[in-house]
């Protein structure tokens, strides 16, 4: 029963900006430049990944949290997507079990309703500019006149400079 | 074959969508999908993707595969707010380390007008500096390379907004951001530089139009307005007609602004002109006369290509310092077509 006796790994601490939401948790790897989204089962493991916590007592933990079934093959399916993100300390560890963990083989044994408390680390992808500034002041380079508020860059391209 | 059901114009419906976007509970949006969907690249085009899901968040549409698209920008920019935090304050203190006092301005204030950071995004942090400083910050943030490299540093305030820096520094606020206080413009100083900032800007970006609406409705206590419209007729005509736009557009509370004419009463143009540029992501619509010079050696593009260049007649007005009226803006936009393209005209010969 090696599962029963592993501690839990410990959470990646440096180099991330959290940012909590009502229902979930915002992690941005600073190092990677990656952002990852944590659902609120993956961000309660997170947050109790201290190394010290058996993986047992995780499961009661979280069970009481989430008022809803949970065995350990959960854990170890967050353990996993949290090892894949970067987000946990030292190497990736995986399930002791017999068989690969996945998804539909933890909602056969915890049931349905367990389906809506699944571990999920998503990464966050937007595929247009969020961020546009509205222009370049004067002398900020440039690549292209549309980037400056004069509508005119100098020297479009490297070296160039807004008017 | 099925009916398209996006019969407004995107641009109306940019306006539609982000209608009181900027409130803690937004009003209930009455669309379709499909619609949504349609303003989907403007909104995230123009940094208005989260306000787009704060609009749909608590409505039918938040399980939706478009509205993934706009929580995903939502996320993002809740975590760049957090980044921009810890950004502002290391920079703050290593100005106040050599004794110079910014004031922030711009998106960061702005951001702090809504009800969560991660609704207003915002890519530099714009600081502005006295004319008497402004050398020693840009050789303070030059010395840190990296680390500053997403500061605007601003030489005082540009002419046009009829604001001096020790003014506005006088008479500044400060609001916390992380562990440090930071200055920023009063409340009536930094709605006139909202207002002017947004027309400056051809009024492309639906974003800096919220931002005006937010500020309206986020004044308390007495607003000194003989100091946020100045005795300039024009900065009078200006303010007041990005108020207008906020109230016409986006459904911004006036109640306790005091009657003005350019508010109540906009010219018939502008409104549509604001639709217009709101049709087009950034940057298509920011297309410039010096680009010209690439199609001149295909007459046969050469009036589609003037067209697609013909500057806004917010812009243009904006250009020649105008007033917002009923007379036509032909002048102004032939002007500023010809002005910027002369400009520019310097470098012909090396490409054609």
């Amino acid at each position: 029963m090696r599962a029963r006796e592993e501690s839990v790994p410990r959470a990646r601490q440096e180099g991330l900006i959290v940012q909590e939401l009502q229902d979930e948790l915002l992690v941005y790897d600073l190092a990677r430049q990656k952002a990852h989204c944590l659902n609120r089962t993956a961000a309660l493991i997170w947050n109790r990944c201290d190394g010290k916590t058996s993986v047992e007592e995780l499961v009661l933990l979280l069970g009481n949290e989430i008022d809803s079934p949970v065995g350990q093959e959960m854990v170890w399916m967050a353990f996993d997507q949290l090892s894949k993100a970067h987000l946990l300390q030292g190497r990736a560890r995986t399930w002791p079990g017999a068989s690969k963990i996945s998804r539909r083989e933890v909602i056969r044994r915890a049931g349905a309703a367990a389906a809506m408390a699944l571990p999920i680390v998503s990464s966050i992808v937007v595929p247009d500019a969020v961020q546009a500034a509205t222009c370049k002041p004067s002398n900020a380079a440039c690549s292209s006149s549309a980037e400056c508020c004069s509508g005119v860059c100098n020297n479009p391209g490297p070296g160039g400079h807004c008017l | 074959m099925a009916q398209p059901r996006v019969k407004q114009k995107h641009g109306e419906l940019v306006a539609k969508v982000l209608y009181g976007a900027w409130r803690p509970n937004p009003p209930e949006l009455e669309t379709c999908e499909e619609e949504i969907e349609a303003v989907t690249p403007q909104l995230l085009g123009s940094g208005a993707g989260a306000l787009g899901w704060h609009r749909i968040r608590g409505s039918k549409f938040r399980t939706s595969s478009v509205a993934f698209k706009l929580q995903q920008a939502y996320r993002l920019q809740t975590l760049y707010a957090g980044l921009h935090e810890a950004e502002i304050e290391q920079v703050i203190n290593m100005l106040a380390a050599d004794g110079v006092e910014p004031l922030l301005i711009k998106g960061p204030v702005a951001a702090a007008l809504y009800p969560e950071l991660g609704l207003r995004p915002y890519g530099d942090l714009d600081l502005c500096f006295d004319p008497g400083q402004h050398q020693m910050a840009v050789s303070i943030l030059s010395a840190q390379g990296g680390n500053a490299s997403s500061v605007d540093v601003h030489d005082g305030f540009d002419a046009v907004y009829g604001l001096s820096f020790s003014e506005v520094l006088a008479r500044a606020a400060t609001i916390k951001v992380g562990k440090v206080m930071v200055g920023v413009p009063c409340f009536e100083d930094h709605l006139r530089i909202l207002c002017i900032h947004f027309l400056k800007h051809g009024a492309w970006r639906p974003l800096s139009l919220c931002d005006i609406a937010a500020a309206l409705e986020s004044r308390q206590g007495e607003i000194d307005w003989d100091r946020c419209l100045g005795r300039d007729k024009r900065i009078i005509n200006w303010v007041s007609s990005a108020i207008g736009l906020a109230h016409q557009l986006l459904g911004a509370c006036l109640s306790g602004v005091p009657l003005l004419a350019g508010a109540k009463k906009l010219p018939r143009w502008l409104a549509a002109a604001v639709l217009k540029q709101w049709e087009r992501p950034y940057p298509q619509s920011n297309e410039t006369p010096e680009s010209l010079r690439v199609n001149l050696r295909e007459p046969s593009l050469l009036k589609s290509e003037i067209l697609k260049r013909w500057p806004n007649p917010i812009k243009a007005t904006m250009y020649f310092e105008g007033s917002f009226n009923e007379l036509p803006r032909l002048p102004f936009q032939l002007g500023n077509f010809i002005s910027l393209g002369l400009r520019s005209l310097g470098r012909f010969p090396k490409h054609l």
